[in-house]
């Protein structure tokens, strides 16, 4: 079976476009993930699947119109935060936006003059794959995640996993660009407090 | 005056999205120059960035959604080559 990594984008398609279902799969698969993360962030939980649906419904019948001018990853992400957004409307729902809750101003980290009092630890790998061995961590991550308010979940599923731009988060979000910064500093933040809890005591 | 570590902790994901310019930037790295434990955040908030990135990018379809959309893309090719039939 070809393997889709090590094809050129212009052979995926071209196969795409002939008919292999193979590749197909390897491609619905490979994109999945950041495609879902989008249609959760913008459309919630309960219809993110049914979200991606759609999404590729449109994006399969544009495919033969589809020219390349960016990658087929982006252009996937485009038509599925379009779909996500149009239902969202539909459904009459929002992300919310709670304020920004904000224990970074009394953050015990820091010394009351702002500089670090509590720094974290130096880790055992410098990469995700490192980190990711430890399945345990995985599911930490992915736990507390889950519990970040929805609008700073939302902001690092868009653009951590999506890859929009700023532009598209403030639109999405409805927040001003400095929000957004707030809101993914504050989200990359705690994934940071989380791997770094798991690498002092190996425990979540 | 140069930004103090909590400041600087912001930007650095700031420094992520959209690189800092200018005077900002300059205060910025003298400030992780002389500061280790900055250095070391700016280090693992970039990790931990792209750790959630491939979290999410592992993240597999359920059978029942697999099916449905690899029937899709059957119809819609069907579709096609008759259009072009």
């Amino acid at each position: 079976m070809v393997k889709i990594s090590s094809l050129s984008e212009k052979e995926i398609l071209k196969l795409l476009l002939g008919g292999d279902e193979a590749v197909f799969n390897q491609v619905f698969k490979a994109y999945y993930g950041s495609m879902q993360a989008v249609a959760y962030a913008i459309a919630g939980p309960v219809i993110a699947d049914e979200v991606v649906q759609e999404a590729w419904l449109s994006a399969l019948k544009a495919l033969p119109k589809f020219e390349g001018r960016s990658s087929l990853k982006s252009w996937l992400i485009r038509i599925v935060a379009n779909e996500a957004k149009t239902r969202r409307r539909k459904e009459n729902r929002s992300v919310s936006l709670e304020s920004i809750q904000d224990s970074w101003a009394t953050d015990p980290r820091f010394t009351e003059n702002s500089h670090w009092k509590n720094p974290s630890a130096q880790w055992h790998g410098d990469t995700p794959e490192d980190l990711l061995s430890a399945e345990e961590l995985r599911e930490c991550i992915e736990k507390n995640m889950q519990k970040l308010p929805e609008n700073q979940l939302a902001a690092l599923r868009l653009r951590d996993a999506g890859g929009l731009s700023m532009d598209e988060l403030c639109n999405i979000l409805e927040v001003s660009s400095s929000n957004v910064r707030v809101l993914l500093h504050r989200a990359r933040d705690k994934v940071l407090r989380v791997i770094d809890h798991f690498q002092i005591t190996g425990e979540c | 005056m140069l930004p103090n570590c909590k400041q600087v902790a912001e930007q650095v994901s700031e420094h992520i999205d959209q690189p800092l310019t200018g005077i900002r930037w300059l205060k910025f790295k003298l400030h992780l120059i002389m500061c280790a434990y900055c250095r070391l955040y700016d280090k693992q908030l970039g990790i931990a960035t792209k750790t959630v990135s491939s979290i999410e990018e592992c993240d597999q379809p359920s059978e029942e959604l697999t099916e449905n959309v690899t029937r899709t893309y059957k119809d819609i090719h069907c579709k096609h080559d008759q259009a072009t039939e």
